[in-house]
Parts: C-alpha cells; structure tokens; sequence
C-alpha cells in the first residue's frame, strides 16, 4: 500500500471519503438498531440490520487497510452474530456496550479521516482491546451454544420423512468477490438453521479451481440446500440472504414447485452441460428430491440426453401436476421483480458534491432573473408571441427551480432520528426515564438547514431532559406516569417548516425566570409582562435559572445561542408552557435561503418582494389607515377582525409624496394577521434571495435583496421582524408621548 | 507402498489467514503430489476457527491431490472443524483414524459435539 503513485493516491482519497462517508450512515443506521433493540430485542430485522450495518463496516473498512476498524469492529459483528443466532440474548449491558463500540467505530473511523491510522493512539488502542475484550466475556455469558442445528444429518432417511410443509430448495452460487466483501457462506447457513431445519446442505466444489490456480480470497463456492420449516415464507428465507443478493445467484424453489421451476434452475445452474447436470441432479437425488419423470437419478439420460427444449420438456410435466399449482407459479414472477425494483431503488440514488448543486441552484437564479428580463422586454414591445414565448419560458424556469431546490431537499428524520441516542443517553445519566416520540419525520427541508438546525435542537433537548422533564419521585407526586415524555415533531405551514421540541415536565417557572431577570436588570421590577415576554427572556445571554449546574445545562449559555443560530437562518423561536403539564418550543424556519416566491410591491421607487406564502390578500386601504397620516402603524376593522397594519413608508422612513390611492397587503405572521400598506402592488415575482451586505445585515426587517428583471434592486421584507420592529417603536413613541410622525 | 504424507496447520483456516495458509497448503500438496505417498493427511487437531474461505481451500487441495491420484484425509479435527464441515454437509471428508468408520459419520459427530 506504500507504493503508489500520484493517480492511485487521488483515486484512493476520493474512494476513502465515501467510504467515510457511507460509514457514518451505516453508523448511524448501526445506532438506530441498538435503540430499536432496546425497545423490542427480540425483533429479528432489527438485528439483522444491526449486524449488517457492523459487516458493511467492517468490509469495506478491510478494502481501505483500515485494520484497526476491521479488527475492533469484527469483534461487534461476532457478538451480533451470536446475538442474530439467538444463542444471546439481548439485555440492557449487551445494548450497552454495542452502543460504547459503535462510538469507539466512530473514533477508529476518525482517525482513518484524519490519515492518522498507520501511526495508531496506544490510548485508542487501549479502549479497543478493553471493549473488545467486554464483547467477548458478554458472548462467553452466552449459554454454550447449541450444538449443532437439529438435522443436518445428510441421511438420506430425512427424505423419508416429508415435515408438513415440505421442503424448500435453495440453490446458491456465490460470486467471485463474496468472500472478499466480508461474505461468509458458513454464517448465513447457520443463520437459516435458526428460522427452521436445514435439512441437507450439499456444498459443491464443481467450480473450486485446483489449489495452485485458487486466489484464496476468491469465492467458488456454491450450496444446495434443503430446507424445512413450518412456517417459514418465501419472504423469511429471502430475509436470511437479503444481505447477500448482490453477491450471490440464489434460487429458491418452495416446497410444491412445479417441475418446470426445476427444470429451469437447472437449465440456470448447468446451462447445456450433461455431465453438470446429471451431477446436479444426482445431489437433488441425496437430497430427496422427488421430481416425478426425470428425477430419478438412475435414469438421468431419459431428459438430459435429448436436446428437446426444456419448455417442451416443462410441458410434458405439467400435465401430470394438479392444476392448482399454476396460480403459485404465476405469483412468482411478480414477486421477483418486485424484489428487483426495491434493489433498483437504492442503486437510483446518486451523491452529487453540494459544490455542485449550489452551482446549480445559483445559476437558475440567474435564469430566473434574466426570464424575468425577457418577460419585461416582451410586454414593452407589446409582442404578443413574444410574449407567450416568455411565459412559456417563465413557466419552464420556473419549475426547474423547483426541481433544483427539492433536490436540496432532505427529510428531518435523520436529524431527529439522532436524538434517540442523545435522549437514552442523557436521560439515563439523569436517572430520568424518558421516551421519545418522533413524529413528521418525512417533512423535508433545505440541507443546509438541516445541518444548521442540529445544534439548537440539541440544546433545546437537553435543557427540556435536564430541567423540563422531573425525576421520577416528581412526576409520582404530581400525578404523572413514572415515564417522562419528550417529542419532536415537525410540519410545514404556509412555506415554513415548523419544528417542535416539547416535554410533559414541570413547565417555565414563570415567577423565578422573572425574579432572576429583574435581579439580572433585564426586565423593571414594576414591567407587567406577558407569559410570552417572560418565557422569552430566557433567550437573554447568560441567563439561568437553574439552582445547580449540571454537565447538561444550568450554565447559562445555550439558550441564546440557541436563539442567535434560529436568528441567523431567519427562523423564530416560541415557547408555549403550561406550568405543571409541559413546555413546548417551537422553532419556524423558512424553507430555503435560496429561491422564494415573492409578491412586489412598492413604495416610492423602492420595491418590495413580501415572501409569498405570508401574503393572505389585496384589499383597499381601509378608511381607518388613510386618516391619521403620521402613524407608523395602527388598527383597522376587516370584515369585523380589528387588526393591526404597518406602514411601509414610515417603517422604513422613506420621504415623498404620499399617491392618491394606496393599497393594503394583508400579510400572515406568527403572531396574526398584519395589513401592509403600500403604494402600488404589482404582483407575483419568483425572487432570487441575495444576501445584504455585512453592513445591512441587521436591519429590521430586511430579509435580503434581490435583482428584477429591470436591472432595479428590490428589498425583501422579512416580515416578523418588521412587525415585531414597528411594534416596538410604535410602543417607544407612545411611551414617550411623541404622537409624531418619525422622521 | 509408503504411508500418507502429513501436514499440520494451526490457528485460524479462515479467510483473515486465508493466504498464509494457502501457501502451507500447496507445499504440503506439493511434495505429496511429488512424492510416492498415496496421499496428504491433514491434521487439523489444532485449527481453532475454519470459515468457507478454509473449506474453499481444503476443497482445492482435494482436487489438486485428486488430479495427482492422491487423496486427502482429514485426520483429527477440532471440534470447530468438525462442526462446519458437518453444517456443509461435508461429514463424508472427516475419516477418523481412533476410531473405526462409522457407516454415518455426520451423526457421529452430532453426538459427540452434542456430548461436550
């Protein structure tokens, strides 16, 4: 592996980042499992997937030279494998250490990013043979595995006796890299003698090459097995060699096959080979298989020394089956490709660097700006082709936009998915016992999101299991279940994703948040506050209320950073607690940062792009706004709902001549209905968000510019910030009895 | 005529020694192929772990032999070995050299392994 050159290396780089990469999913799939085992250890798929998480780690760990991982990891796979065989069962130690080693993959795994695997940490080392050796005494616990699997006598006085579902053939060629890729035919055998009695297996060395032709690391192996079970599926046996299907040609006939099935694995396994086939048949022969006119082994050459089609030769058997046995027959190709189009899906998924899809969306911004040009352009000529040409393209751009930005677009499952562990850790150490509901999982949003999402969220969990959920004795005395509750939930609403992280502990302490924020000078002793101000204030840097600091929280930081990141994406955080019963946050966010439908507007020369999803609808401007010219923002009267509006004009204190006839934008926000007032609307625009400048990054209510088709710049309203903005100066205003238009 | 050739292997007959042991292997089959031995006897007494990459090779150095007219003859195997050469359904390779051929070696192992 020393020798290389420039090229190899490049190759083998790139080859290492994926596999680091896959390795982190398989990792985290690894976590899922262990935690889906805790909850029901005795769910076999579960396992299963535990175990070939662990496996895929370790093979593809042994192609990179990753001996470390391969070494340690291999010790995890063994374990699981026993624990797959059920000769262990799964307790709370066993998940305990699993869980240890799969942090200490992620060690082993992080030194093969950093380079520095060949020169390995003693230390790491250290807690590998430790764990290792934690993994073993737990399999040494292990009650002395059974023997052997009941039936493997390959008498061929089992033939004799027929078990009540009869016996399921299953033919098996491994490919050439099977072993390679960490495949061992001996594991699935004793694998599938768990689910029923392998009755005879045949191990055929036909393809085995003579020992100085073998590379002893490739695979020729190949197995008739004869298998019996009362109640076995097709889908359980395929279940055992799922993990094997790209490595390996696997047929299996059921019990009542019908000649011709056997006819055709025949033709499959042997091609026209006569000396291939009468072996293959004479091993069906030892096995007992019965097949009514040439299985006879004694006769082979009755249909394998002819050459007629074996379709022909199907036909001639198939008169002697009862016809009920065709309808199986028929299922079976269906069942098959089904099985093909769930493979088909996974290899349909491509990884594309995000350089590259930035690109992407970037350029369609682009397009989006310039088919907006064009479209300017048409109406100024007054070219009705021109025109529908326009449309036509605006309408194509716009939804490859769409398009662009979904595939930006991941589900939060995964970033909620990460929390089990957090939470089982956490609340573990806390002597809490806490379960965790997952709910919209499936809801997608931006990628970029996701990541920047993760560490509020982790605040936001471990202060609701250190300080929302109470211990036991607690939730006891208060009338609760023993069990605490925690939840993340997520949806999309009106453009926004909403994400939800609520307990059923104790709720805010209204009275000491409030004792502290005055002691703290943040808030007046006299202030009259509402329940939202208050539970807001723990978004003030510093601020605790904890009596004591735990390694979790209490220290005083995290919650405003936890406010300054959701700030950063643009997003809000509320909080809503019911003292006694819970405390739910809720964190809104945008979408994307990207691309936005917007609607335009005006005041003055200014434009304005309000994001479309908070615009609820046009209507004239209400009396009550046109009569009080110097209010920054007021109260009008819709269909009988009093509410709030804003003045665009004096929000942002632009000057000039207010225009005859104005018109009102009636836009959502988290906190109500809000009416805008504008001078002109102008109508639906696809908006390219451009970031401001550092500069103009704080401005209220100001979410980023954008370019038109014009060549002009339009300002895109952040609308919450807005509101909330101008009802804290309209507030200063009156406090200050300055009833006066601000300048 | 003289008596069979014998080799020895030890530890693992699995696919992480696979290699190693080929190279054991194909001497051992080597020098029995060029010798007046009728054939190799194998003496896995002391092969602590044997996986299909380990039978793969025993398979290879039968046919290797068979190509010669030699034959291959496991003499005591380890429990390990035994049990997975009886779950492939490969008991008919375990001759016995203590005790007399029984007519159904796979059972005997059966109880044997079930004994221990």
């Amino acid at each position: 592996m020393s020798q290389r050159n420039d090229d190899d290396d490049e190759i083998l780089a790139a080859a290492r980042a994926g596999f680091l990469e896959e390795a982190d999913e398989l990792l985290a799939q690894f976590e899922q499992c262990l935690l889906g085992l805790e909850t029901d250890p005795q769910d076999a798929e579960v396992i299963n997937a535990a175990f070939r998480a662990a496996h895929t780690i370790k093979g593809t760990a042994g192609l990179f030279g990753c001996d470390a991982v391969v070494g340690f990891t291999h010790e995890v796979e063994t374990l699981l494998e026993a624990v797959r065989a059920g000769d262990l069962t799964v307790d709370e130690p066993l998940i305990a250490a699993l869980l240890e080693s799969r942090d200490q993959i992620e060690r082993l795994l992080e030194e093969v990013r950093a380079g520095r695997a060949s020169t390995p940490d003693p230390a790491l080392d250290a807690v590998s043979h430790t764990l290792a050796a934690r993994l073993r005494a737990l399999l040494g616990h292990a009650a002395p595995a059974e023997p052997l699997p009941q039936g493997h006598a390959p008498s061929p006085a089992a033939t004799g006796s027929p078990a009540r579902g009869g016996a399921w053939q299953i033919s098996l060629r491994f490919r050439i890299d099977a072993l390679r890729n960490g495949l061992d035919p001996l594991s699935f055998i004793r694998y599938l003698a768990t689910i029923g009695t392998v009755q005879h297996v045949a191990t055929l060395d036909e393809r085995v090459p003579a020992l100085d032709a073998l590379d002893a690391e490739d695979c020729h192996l190949g197995f008739e097995l004869r298998f019996v079970s009362e109640d076995a599926e097709r889908s359980a046996i395929e279940q055992v060699f799922e993990f094997l299907i790209d490595d390996c040609d696997l047929t299996i006939l059921e019990p009542d096959a019908p000649p011709a099935r056997w006819e055709a694995l025949l033709a499959l396994r042997c091609g026209d080979n006569l000396e291939a086939r009468e072996r293959l048949l004479a091993i069906w022969a030892t096995q007992g298989v019965q097949l009514p006119l040439r299985g006879n082994p004694t006769h082979p050459g009755a249909q394998t020394a002819t050459d007629e089609p074996s379709a022909q030769a199907a036909a001639q058997i198939e008169r002697r089956q009862t016809p009920a046995k065709s309808d199986r027959r028929q299922n079976e190709p269906e069942r098959r490709a089904g099985a093909k189009d769930r493979r088909g899906d996974d290899t349909r998924v491509l990884r594309v660097s995000a350089d590259k899809l930035d690109r992407l969306i970037d350029l369609i911004g682009e397009l989006v700006i310039a088919s907006s040009g064009a479209q300017l352009v048409a109406q100024r000529e007054a070219s009705p082709a021109f025109l529908e040409a326009a449309l036509r393209i605006h309408d194509l751009v716009q939804e490859a936009r769409d398009g662009a930005l979904s595939l930006r677009m991941v589900p939060i499952g995964e970033t909620f998915a990460r929390f089990q562990r957090v939470v089982r850790d956490v609340s573990k150490g806390l002597g809490k016992d806490v379960e965790l509901e997952i709910t919209g999982g499936d809801t997608e949003l931006d990628k970029s999101m996701v990541e920047a999402i993760a560490d509020p969220l982790m605040h936001l969990v471990r202060n609701s299991l250190d300080h929302g959920i109470e211990g036991a004795e607690d939730r006891a005395a208060a009338g609760k279940s023993s069990r605490g509750r925690l939840a993340l939930n997520a949806y999309h609403e009106s453009g926004l994703i909403v994400i939800e992280v609520s307990d059923d502990g104790r709720g805010l302490p209204r009275e000491r948040i409030l004792a502290k924020a005055i002691e703290r000078g943040l808030v007046e002793a006299d202030q009259l506050l509402s329940d939202a101000e208050v539970n807001q204030l723990i978004f003030a840097p510093g601020f605790s209320t904890a009596e004591k600091v735990t390694d979790l929280s209490g220290r005083g930081v995290g919650m405003d950073v936890v406010k300054r990141n959701i700030d950063a994406l643009r997003g809000q955080i509320h909080i809503a607690s019911t003292p006694g019963l819970g405390t739910t946050m809720q964190i809104r966010l945008p979408l994307t940062l990207a691309i936005i439908d917007g609607f335009l507007t005006t005041v003055g020369e200014v434009h304005y792009v309000v994001p479309l999803e908070g615009v609820v609808e046009c209507i004239e401007t209400p009396p009550a706004c046109k009569t009080d010219d110097g209010r920054l923002s007021g109260c009008f009267d819709l269909r009988g709902e009093v509410l709030p509006y804003v003045d665009l004009r004096r929000a942002f204190r632009q000057g000039g001549e207010r225009p005859a006839r104005q018109s009102m934008l009636l836009v959502r926000t988290p906190t109500g209905k809000v009416g805008l007032l504008v001078d002109r609307l102008l109508g639906e625009h696809q908006t390219v968000l451009k970031p401001l400048g550092r500069v103009f990054q704080h401005l209220p209510g100001i979410a980023g510019s954008t370019v038109l088709g014009s060549g002009e710049v339009a300002l895109v309203l952040d609308l919450p910030t807005l509101v909330s903005h101008a009802a804290v100066s309209h507030a200063a205003l009156r406090r200050g009895g300055l009833r006066q238009a601000s300048t | 005529m003289s008596a069979l050739r014998a080799l020895r292997l030890d530890g693992e007959l699995t696919i992480q020694t696979a290699a190693d042991c080929h190279l054991r292997l194909l001497s051992g089959v080597n020098e029995t192929a060029g010798s007046d031995a009728p054939g190799l006897a194998l003496d896995l007494s002391e092969v602590t772990g044997l996986d299909s990459a380990g039978v793969q090779l025993l398979m290879a150095a039968r046919r290797s032999l068979a190509d010669h007219g030699k034959s291959l003859r496991l003499t005591p195997c380890s429990r390990n070995v035994d049990e997975v050469l009886v779950t492939l359904g490969l008991a008919h390779w375990l001759t016995r050299v203590d005790a007399p051929a029984t007519p159904d070696p796979a059972k005997d192992c059966t109880s044997e392994g079930a004994g221990a």
